[in-house]
């Protein structure tokens, strides 16, 4: 008697605590302390005020494999009311270019609800290397540029330069992350570094210490003066649409999504509040603040340029592919 | 001494010292939960800090940070299960002292070690930080090298007598630490196709199966945690703080390996135990050996693993570069309160720095007195009857492992190295060598990637290699001159041969054929290390066989309870493992909450069968309290849907759909519903 008087009072924790779930769950696909993770948790922090009342947010941390864990499982997520959202690396958007025969992560069944930021990536060199400038970089056959693992931008920025504009320089691949390529840096083990953002380079003195040689973006962004513009030195039009395609996962940069489930009415509530969160001044001050350089692009701006960069001809496609091997 | 007494009264404030107090606090209750860890409670409490000043948040998160390696060694010590990763190393010989009546002692011995270990690691900080950039960068990838190597050699120590058996152990290890992606093609390396193992195979429920559960079935047959319920060991705490300072040598000596292996990026506290470890066993001192009891192989961990976090904090305070997650972190915690990491920092915020060089030193004196305040209530857990006690551990070690990623494949990893670490205790083979291996392996790989790339084999030639190299050669020479020297580790018992682990070894090998196959399309550098090692794992795997079958005869027991194939199979570990898949299976179809309280019902009720009592009622409500305490309010998560409300809302779509159906039905042949 008592353990069936027992078993019914676990089941109606249970569903009592699955009842009162008002909670939006919003996945990061990397591990706590990193942009993604800061990012998140700052969103995290001011967006409740743009959902239905009582709503909160938890961030939780479920890395692995580049955040393609979290975004296989976002696939197949259950909850259609909007409940659950995540941040995934905005290479994903690009598989279907880059990793075409894997079919774990389909970026036009997910919904976009906004990108959290549209900022330049940057190739830096340590002063004491002596390079200055991207010619030179390209010219240096001394050179080490270090990266993580092939997927990621650290490898696949500096290969697509390196091929495409006859770069003479040398990749070192297998760095756990970027703060190990930053001490490579300072031990004189690599020289240079790409694939870094705004709010890395702004983090301790690191501008003393680091030339800044290369903006890598669709457009320049001018957040800093006097720096080569990477794609300006593409040799013909075919060359500069193919690193566009490897540079434009940074355009829609630390993108937000939802299931395929979710309902219309819930991606529109939860663009609505990403939308509105972007003008907030307690989340503006807080993002200066923090130098956090979050910049919100909307959710149907962001399935727009995706969808653009996927209809791109077969063969720039194509070349984009041999950039990055 | 201007800046030091500012930094002091600072730090002195009431806020301050109530938000350091209150770091610590929280940093022991993480340290205790299996599966929680630093990087938890950071996340935590970054939000708290936003409205606290700069000084009373750093003491806030380094407070909490600089403890829960302090605290973990409560339930590594008293049940064998490894609080945070950092523990698991602890479990060998501070469990066993334990079970010999002295865990008390065992604990004395570990929060002196942390103290000082803690302290010296903040005492370095404080020393380098006017040189602290050359220090970080001291070590290059070739000296790392050596470093790793040097460490998978103390596997030799840590094998017990039968060395073979010990190193295939290692071996097996290494090879299961390479699942995942290769770091230089990004090649998916035995993964199963399944991205849960890309990133490799989580380490905190490799330790949590290896060591938590194997001692927990262990546990569960001896009855208690001491081997007799009438051992007393009054004054243990106060003998064991006095052992840790008789060894001052092997702290001091374990502080600096701590401090200076946490201030390399990409080198984990896990790692920096485990080589502590090992060298401590290198000197095991008199007393019982090492696994058995010996109090250096408590010292030695409980040291390093304290002291990492003075290291850990150099390159982030030096370059603004974090070495850790943790580091990242609080790095965040500096931008959020408009601090620039860096040299700058000597000057206008010198103050700052030194004050949180104190709370790091400070902490681990609160930390550990706290611990040591609440000894003599803990080590009565040590006569608390299996029956009880291993139940309620069961759940938190699959709630802890459930939590890393909230998919079965967490459960199914701890199983399958549960199931490991009750063959290897059973059949003695050694853990520690598999644990070594398994820790060391990624970096071994690594770091010869990255160091050939840039000096080729140019590194052979540095001085620090050569100095690393020419005391392992030492080493090795010492035991080549000395072959009778005293065995420093007890895990395995005889070294004669003997049939009783034939199965084990058989299947240790069919498990490494069937790699060393499945390594064979992989791109050349996914497929070198793990083919080498493969190889040298079947060669020893075949010399073992032929020295079973050339000694058969004149065999010994290598372990005096090895099980056979049958009985390991028949026996109560296998009872012990249908247990744990009981709780995984109620974790997955009720959830976290009633999943678990499911499971203790009717663990206890069955052990209570006779009895009218309500206790196994009361027991199943306060384990969900606190459950719901931690993973609901305080840390609260999103668990996966339990499969049976997935069930129930499929069939009440399903019934929904029949009875609109039915209603169509009845309205096409006229009736109104």
């Amino acid at each position: 008697m008592k353990i069936v008087l027992a078993m019914v009072t676990a089941l109606a924790v249970t569903a009592g605590a699955a009842a009162a779930d008002e909670t939006v769950s919003f996945r990061v696909g990397y591990s706590a302390g990193g942009s993604y993770d800061i990012n998140a948790r700052l969103v995290a922090e001011f967006l409740p005020a743009y959902l239905a009342e009582g709503t909160g947010i938890i961030v939780e941390n479920a890395p692995g494999a580049g955040s393609l864990t979290l975004a296989k499982t976002m696939m197949f997520e259950d909850a259609t009311d909007g409940t659950s959202i995540a941040t995934i690396s905005s290479a994903l958007a690009l598989s279907p270019i880059f990793d075409p025969e894997s079919t774990d992560f389909d970026p036009q069944k997910v919904h976009y609800i906004a990108s959290l930021s549209n900022a330049a990536s940057y190739c830096v060199a340590h002063k004491s290397s002596g390079i200055e400038t991207l010619q030179q970089l390209l010219d240096s056959s001394d050179a080490k540029v270090g990266a993580t693992g092939r997927g990621s931008t650290t490898y696949t920025f500096p290969s697509a330069i390196k091929t495409a504009l006859n770069g003479q320089f040398e990749i070192v691949v297998g760095f756990k992350g970027g703060n190990e390529i930053d001490l490579a840096m300072e031990r004189g083990d690599v020289d240079v570094r790409c694939g870094i953002g705004l709010n890395t380079l702004v983090r301790g003195d690191a501008l003393e210490r680091l030339n800044v040689i290369a903006e890598i973006a669709l457009e320049p962004k001018g957040e800093m003066d006097g720096i080569d513009f990477a794609l300006d030195f593409a040799p013909d039009a075919e060359t500069r649409a193919a690193l566009e395609l490897v540079f434009a996962s940074g355009s829609v940069h630390h993108p937000v999504i939802a299931g395929p489930n979710t309902t219309e009415e819930a991606v529109d509530a939860l663009r609505a509040a990403f939308s509105a969160l972007a003008t907030d001044p307690d989340f503006v001050a807080a993002n200066e603040d923090r130098r956090a350089f979050i910049n919100i692009t909307d959710g149907a701006t962001v399935e727009a340029i995706i969808d653009g960069f996927l209809s791109a001809p077969d063969d720039v496609k194509e070349l984009a592919r041999t950039l990055v091997q | 001494m201007g800046v030091l007494i500012e930094a002091l009264s600072e730090l002195a404030e009431p806020l301050r010292l109530g938000m350091l107090l209150l770091g610590v606090v929280l940093g022991l209750v993480i340290g205790v939960i299996p599966g929680l860890g630093g990087i938890f409670g950071l996340t935590l409490l970054i939000p708290l800090t936003y409205t606290l000043d700069p000084i009373s948040a750093l003491a806030l998160l380094l407070g909490m940070s600089a403890v829960t390696t302090t605290s973990d060694t409560i339930p590594a010590v008293l049940l064998g299960v490894p609080g945070t990763v950092g523990s698991a190393a602890t479990v060998l010989d501070g469990h066993e002292m334990a079970k010999q009546g002295h865990a008390a002692q065992a604990l004395g011995a570990a929060y002196m070690a942390s103290l000082i270990g803690g302290v010296f690691g903040a005492l370095v900080l404080a020393l380098s930080l006017p040189m602290m950039r050359p220090l970080v960068l001291l070590l290059n990838y070739g000296d790392l090298l050596a470093i790793t190597i040097f460490g998978l050699t103390l596997v030799a120590l840590l094998s017990g007598e039968s060395k073979i058996r010990g190193v295939l152990a290692a071996l097996l290890g290494v090879l299961v630490s390479l699942i995942g992606l290769d770091p230089y093609e990004g090649a998916e390396r035995w993964t199963m196709g399944s991205l849960y193992f890309w990133g490799g195979v989580p380490t905190a429920i490799v330790f949590l199966g290896l060591f938590g559960l194997s001692e927990l079935a262990a546990l569960s047959g001896r009855g208690q945690i001491q081997q007799s319920a009438n051992m007393s060991d009054p004054g243990g705490l106060r003998r064991g703080m006095y052992d840790a300072l008789r060894h001052w040598r092997l702290v001091l000596k374990s502080s600096a390996m701590g401090t200076l292996l946490g201030a390399v990026p990409g080198i984990g506290v896990t790692v920096i135990e485990w080589i502590a470890y090992g060298n401590a066993a290198r000197h095991p001192g008199p007393g019982p050996a090492f696994g058995k009891g010996n109090i250096r192989g408590v010292i030695g961990p409980e040291s390093a693993n304290n002291a990492k976090e003075g290291g850990a904090l150099l390159p982030t305070l030096a370059f603004g570069i974090p070495g850790s997650a943790p580091m990242a972190i609080l790095l965040g915690a500096f931008a959020i309160h408009g601090i620039t990491a860096g040299p700058n920092m000597l000057g206008d915020d010198a103050p700052l720095l030194v004050s949180m060089v104190l709370a790091v030193a400070v902490a681990n004196v609160i930390g550990a007195v706290i611990c040591m305040g609440l000894t003599p209530q803990l080590a009565k857990i040590a006569s608390i009857p299996a029956t009880l006690i291993v139940p309620v551990s069961l759940v938190f070690i699959g709630l802890g492992a459930f939590s890393t990623n909230k998919v079965p494949h967490d459960l199914m990893v701890l199983l399958v190295f549960g199931l490991l670490g009750i063959a290897f205790r059973k059949s003695g083979w050694s853990r520690p060598a598999f644990a070594l291996g398994f820790v060391l392996g990624p970096s071994l790989e690594r770091y010869f990637v990255l160091t050939y790339q840039i000096s080729g084999w140019n590194w052979l030639s540095q001085p620090f290699v050569l100095i690393v190299f020419a005391i392992i050669a030492a080493g090795l020479l010492r035991r080549l001159r000395v072959p009778k020297e005293r065995t420093t580790m007890a895990i395995d018992g005889s070294a004669e041969a003997d049939f009783r682990d034939g199965w084990l070894i058989v299947s240790v090998m069919v498990f490494v054929a069937t790699l060393a196959v499945a390594a064979l399309p992989l791109p050349n550098a996914a497929r070198i290390l793990p083919l080498i090692v493969c190889c040298f794992a079947l060669s020893l795997g075949f010399l073992l066989m032929f020295s079973l079958w050339m000694n058969r005869k004149k065999s010994e027991p290598i372990q005096e309870n090895a099980p056979t194939i049958y009985e390991f199979i028949s026996g109560p570990a296998a009872k012990f493992i249908m247990t744990v898949v009981l709780l995984a299976v109620l974790l997955l179809g009720f959830g976290h909450l009633a999943g678990p309280m499911i499971f203790i019902l009717i663990i206890l009720s069955t052990q209570h069968a006779k009895k009218r009592s309500w206790s196994p009622v009361f027991w199943a409500l306060g384990i969900t309290a606190v459950s719901y305490l931690i993973f609901d309010l305080v840390a609260q998560q999103s668990w996966p849907t339990p499969l049976a409300f997935k069930i129930l809302s499929v069939i009440n779509s399903s019934l929904q759909e029949v009875g609109h159906q039915l209603s169509l039905h009845l309205n096409g042949i006229g009736y109104e519903v």
